[in-house]
């Protein structure tokens, strides 16, 4: 225990225990998912389970404090997995090379205890939210934009859930890439570890947290649960369709060969980027 | 008056919050937005990529207003 004892002076033995035997899934590993998962692995969880379908690019590295430009090219899972067994080997790492879809979501939360959010879509918000709603799940949500960001604990059946609040946008706005701040990104994945501590804590208060970095604030807004929200109070899955943005699952590719590794290789074409792996096809779709 | 909170980077147009006077969600905020910044005008509609809460309930579910009402208006925040 000397490794934790500093955090344990401060958490307590009781939470600290709890730390060391919760299964967490952290579902997106870009700047917020490493971020939250390396915080996660020296406060020493028991299981961490990292989902993206996506590999290092070096448009990354200014932000994700995990990754190097050793790691470019590398699946982003396989690339955190090398440097967080680093950290702390007590920790049990599950890198998993996935989205979070219709056809995923069930067998990738598997075993968990507690979502956190590390996506960079609203699509595969809404199927992480539905999963979190169906299989009871907690989710704690985290999104950054600009020197803006959000965070929030959601309990399945007790406190609104994200669709109660937000609409998955079919316009093309939702999906043009985003400037992102790198300190937006630590606040972000610091409330979203505070949000976890706190569950463990029995803490089940849900407020969005809305962090505006430019003017130092943090505003806590209250939402009320929706009894018409399709997710939680209707039980309907998210539609995968007519989406301009995102990663998809499929079948087939094409394009020109553009990467090559052990792990993928990576094809350019009008429609975006295939991220072909032995067993997977990705597209990460173009925004037109 | 209702109450009308405003975040991120919303504040820059409208500040922290306004007082307005309206008995529609679309009326108040036609009445604050001079540049289109939350209304498409041509179809008058409120944009998409905004959270907007009316007593800490969806507008789309709860649309009923009264002059104690508080609106929180949220831009949604996508990256990670």
């Amino acid at each position: 225990m000397e490794r934790y004892s500093r955090q344990i002076l401060a958490i307590g033995v009781d939470i600290q225990e709890k730390i060391q035997r919760s299964r967490v899934a952290v579902i997106g590993i870009g700047a917020l998912g490493s971020r939250v998962s390396e915080i996660l692995t020296r406060m020493g969880v028991k299981r961490l389970r990292f989902v993206d379908p996506d590999i290092v690019e070096i448009s990354n590295l200014h932000r994700v404090s995990l990754f190097d430009e050793s790691d470019i090219g590398m699946p982003k899972v396989i690339a955190a997995t090398k440097h967080l067994e680093k950290i702390n080997s007590e920790v049990t790492f599950e890198p998993i090379v996935d989205t979070v879809d219709n056809i995923s979501w069930r067998e990738l939360l598997k075993g968990i205890d507690v979502i956190i959010d590390g996506l960079d879509n609203d699509l595969s918000r809404s199927f992480l939210n539905y999963a979190s709603v169906h299989l009871g799940i907690p989710y704690i949500y985290g999104a950054v934009t600009g020197e803006y960001g959000n965070a929030m604990l959601i309990l399945p059946g007790k406190t609104p859930c994200l669709a109660c609040f937000m609409k998955v946008s079919s316009t093309n706005n939702a999906c043009e890439v985003i400037g992102v701040s790198p300190p937006i990104v630590e606040t972000i994945a610091a409330l979203e570890v505070q949000l976890f501590l706190n569950l463990l804590r029995g803490i089940e208060e849900s407020e969005l947290l809305y962090v505006d970095l430019s003017n130092m604030s943090l505003d806590k807004i209250k939402i009320k649960r929706n009894d018409k929200c399709s997710v939680c109070s209707l039980g309907k899955e998210p539609s995968i369709n007519g989406n301009p943005c995102g990663v998809e699952r499929v079948k087939q590719y094409d394009g020109e060969l553009t990467f090559s590794n052990e792990y993928i290789n990576v094809y350019n074409s009008e429609k975006g980027v295939y991220l072909v792996y032995k067993d997977k096809i990705f597209l990460k779709k173009r925004v037109s | 008056m209702v109450k009308v909170n405003f975040y991120g980077p919303l504040k820059n147009y409208f500040g922290n919050t306004a007082e307005v006077k309206g008995r529609t969600l679309l009326e108040i905020l036609s009445s604050i937005d001079a540049n289109n910044v939350l209304i498409e005008r041509k179809q008058n509609k409120i944009k998409s990529g905004i959270i907007i809460l009316i007593d800490g309930m969806d507008w789309r579910i709860n649309s009923a207003i009264n002059d104690e009402s508080q609106i929180d208006i949220i831009p949604v925040n996508h990256g990670g």
